[in-house]
């Protein structure tokens, strides 16, 4: 289990993280959600002890962060590139010389890593030779190849085509039933709510929402109702029984204010449009997502 | 360790293949050699053409006797003689017209200038020779008349006194000076000048395009690997102190090999050509490759605490820049030391930890410094070395992950202060 407690991490007077904490349990994918400069990188940072926290505790399974825990993480940077000039074997079995791993290990697994993203043949070609979207995939597999306990990505999605997306959703839910620790950050709702298990959303370093996923969505779930319609749909803007408004040209999401009852709410917009179906429903992560930022910028 | 192996692996073999440096291997010694050697060349290489130059003699007994003379002396590959010299005595009726022609035909190049010898009233041991030509730089020609004419006139002076110039000439004394450095009572060498300016600029030549060439790399694959967030990967894997001394190490590998390459060249070079100009003695030589050792390892801290704080390679090369020009002073300073290496101001100068190495290795090629001087300024070296290392393990350690807007200095000393 990975426990972070009460992280608090300052620069130059400014919070970026602010009384975070939060557990992965073993076997589990965490979402690290939030805008950007929420803080999630710098989380990030803290986790992989590049960044030292002002207060605050990291544990993994049990123990503080040390030397030779460095061989049991493996980490995605947000931002990709690798040396460009050299071969693509080497530059796999240079990183996992790193986590000491010996060089006939880390070419057999490197070897078979590629063939599983489809690039054997490139093994002795030069990085630079390889699209964007290859890089990353190389730079995906230097951070498992060594099999490490903890696999912390930054963004893994972002970049990569729908296939794409879709295999290394596969290779994460293999990871995650091997019993992997594994935390990533998206920007990708929807990638977010079909990986996850738990999540965390972070605006402005604080935790807006937490918990496990189906938990979250159960507690927003009660209020949040959807609705499809043909007609005017400016008679919802106006409307002043609901909020956290969702609007889009024939279907919307939105929370029933307190006190206010369902016939209520259809009386007062029946007037106009055509309701086609009308149902309470869990959010979906977009929408707590959206909501729960909003908020925390409103107040 | 392991760890430190693998980084210190990586960044040598990476770079020892890389063109860039390749192509220093063998462009700065052949930089170096040239510099010294195609002057050199060109100075002493034999002339292919002869030159005519014209000759106005009031005398009226030197010009005939001055052609042989040189004729006799100086000849081409060919065997013909260096010198045509062409008589203007006949073609007009005064010598100053008869310069006046010399003159015209040197402009329109038809010859190469003229030699007028005014007769003077005074005496005869007096003599009034005046050199024209277009290039006045050229001071071999202007010798070789000077010391010609010189002893045409003395010959004929003796002649008229009774004296057989013949005879005369065999008592002439032939004198051959040479320059012997003394820097001990049993042994002294002899050198020239020309070879101990040499031996001390090679020596600081060669820590400014070590520094040059290593250290840009390294600022570069640091800048390279900080734009791309690949240190984030490395310090998932690797402390920082493992990282740092893993570069520290490969780089320094690189500048071994780099001078491990010049030196069996120079070598080489020496056995071929049979010449030395490599005039150091060996515990001055050993000396001098202490203090560039230690520069070296200055510079290079220095280097990696600069590729630390810059967050893109225009950046870099900006501070690089300026920081080579550290490291080319002593080289302005070159002359001025070999005239007087124990000056103030040199000593001075040599306890600035940046001049030590270069100032000293050149002192070390003129004459032994004092003992005193040589420990004190070794210490202060490699403890600045030393402390540069420390500094630069704290700037890497936060600069390695800054990015966007340069630290300004006060962030700076926040940084080396961090525990």
């Amino acid at each position: 289990m990975i426990s972070v407690k009460n992280l608090v991490k300052n620069f130059n007077g400014v919070t970026a993280v602010n009384d975070l904490s939060f557990d992965v349990k073993q076997g589990e994918i965490f979402g690290l959600l939030g805008p950007n400069g929420a803080g999630k990188s710098t989380t990030i940072r803290m986790l992989l002890s590049i960044l030292l926290p002002e207060s605050g505790i990291i544990t993994y399974d049990g123990n503080l962060f040390e030397n030779s825990l460095r061989n049991k993480i493996g980490y995605l940077p947000e931002e990709r590139g690798i040396y460009q000039k050299n071969k693509i074997l080497d530059v796999i079995t240079y990183f996992a010389s790193l986590k000491d791993i010996p060089v006939s290990q880390s070419i057999k697994l490197g070897l078979e890593w590629l063939a599983r993203f489809d690039l054997q043949n490139y093994a002795k070609k030069q990085v630079c030779e390889l699209s964007k979207g290859n890089q990353q995939k190389i730079q995906f597999i230097i951070s498992i190849l060594h099999d490490p306990r903890y696999i912390i990505l930054d963004e893994p999605f972002s970049g990569l085509d729908p296939l794409n997306q879709m295999l290394l959703k596969e290779i994460m839910m293999e990871l995650k039933q091997s019993g992997k620790i594994i935390i990533f950050s998206t920007h990708q709702m929807e990638a977010a709510e079909k990986l996850s298990d738990s999540i965390v959303i972070i605006d402005k370093g604080k935790v807006v929402v937490k918990g496990n996923l189906a938990e979250v969505k159960k507690k927003f779930g009660f209020k949040t109702i959807r609705i499809e319609f043909s007609g005017n749909k400016t008679i919802f803007e106006s409307n002043e029984n609901i909020t956290n408004l969702h609007l889009y040209e024939n279907y919307l999401e939105c929370e029933l204010i307190d006190n206010i009852s369902t016939k209520e709410f259809i009386n007062s917009i029946s007037s106009g449009i055509d309701i086609r179906k009308f149902e309470f429903v869990e959010p979906s992560l977009q929408t707590i997502f959206l909501s729960s930022v909003r908020v925390v910028k409103e107040n | 360790m392991i760890k430190t192996y693998a980084i210190a692996r990586w960044e040598y073999l990476e770079k020892v293949k890389k063109k860039s440096f390749i192509a220093s291997l063998l462009i700065v010694p052949l930089f170096m050699f040239g510099s010294i050697y195609i002057p050199i060349y060109f100075s002493d290489s034999e002339e292919e053409i002869s030159k005519a130059f014209a000759i106005i003699d009031a005398y009226g007994f030197i010009n005939n006797s001055l052609d042989t003379t040189l004729a006799n002396k100086y000849k081409l590959p060919s065997g013909k003689p260096l010198y045509n010299l062409i008589s203007f005595n006949n073609i007009e009726s005064n010598s100053e017209s008869q310069k006046k022609s010399a003159i015209s035909q040197t402009l329109s190049d038809e010859i190469e200038g003229y030699i007028f010898i005014r007769k003077t009233l005074v005496n005869d041991s007096k003599v009034e020779v005046e050199f024209g030509s277009k290039n006045i730089m050229n001071r071999t020609d202007q010798v070789r008349m000077q010391a010609a004419i010189e002893e045409i006139i003395f010959a004929n002076s003796l002649q008229k006194a009774g004296y057989d110039y013949s005879i005369v000439k065999k008592y002439k004394p032939k004198i051959n000076l040479s320059t012997v450095q003394v820097t001990s009572q049993n042994e002294s060498k002899e050198k020239g000048a020309l070879e101990t300016f040499f031996s001390g600029y090679i020596l600081n030549m060669l820590l400014f395009l070590l520094v040059m060439t290593t250290g840009q790399m390294m600022v570069r694959s640091l800048v390279e690997e900080k734009t791309n967030k690949l240190v984030e990967v490395l310090l998932s894997s690797c402390s920082p102190k493992e990282l740092l001394s893993g570069k520290i190490i490969g780089l320094s590998l690189l500048g071994l090999s780099m001078v491990g390459f010049w030196i069996i060249l120079f070598v080489a070079a020496t056995f071929v050509s049979s010449e030395n100009i490599f005039t150091i003695e060996s515990l001055n030589l050993i000396l001098s490759v202490a203090y560039l050792v230690g520069g070296y390892f200055l510079f290079a801290s220095l280097y990696i605490a600069i590729g630390s704080l810059s967050s893109s390679e225009q950046d870099a090369q900006q501070i690089t820049g300026y920081l080579s020009m550290i490291i080319v002073i002593p080289l302005l300073l070159i002359v001025p030391v070999m005239q007087s290496p124990n000056a103030l101001f040199v000593k001075i100068l040599s306890y600035i930890p940046f001049f030590t190495s270069s100032l000293m290795m050149l002192r070390l090629s003129i004459q032994t410094p004092p003992t005193f001087e040589i420990i004190s300024t070794l210490i202060l070296l490699f403890a600045s070395g030393y402390g540069m290392m420390i500094t630069a393990g704290k700037i890497f350690k936060v600069g390695i992950l800054f990015t966007g807007k340069k630290p300004n200095f006060k962030e700076l000393i926040r940084w080396i202060r961090m525990k």
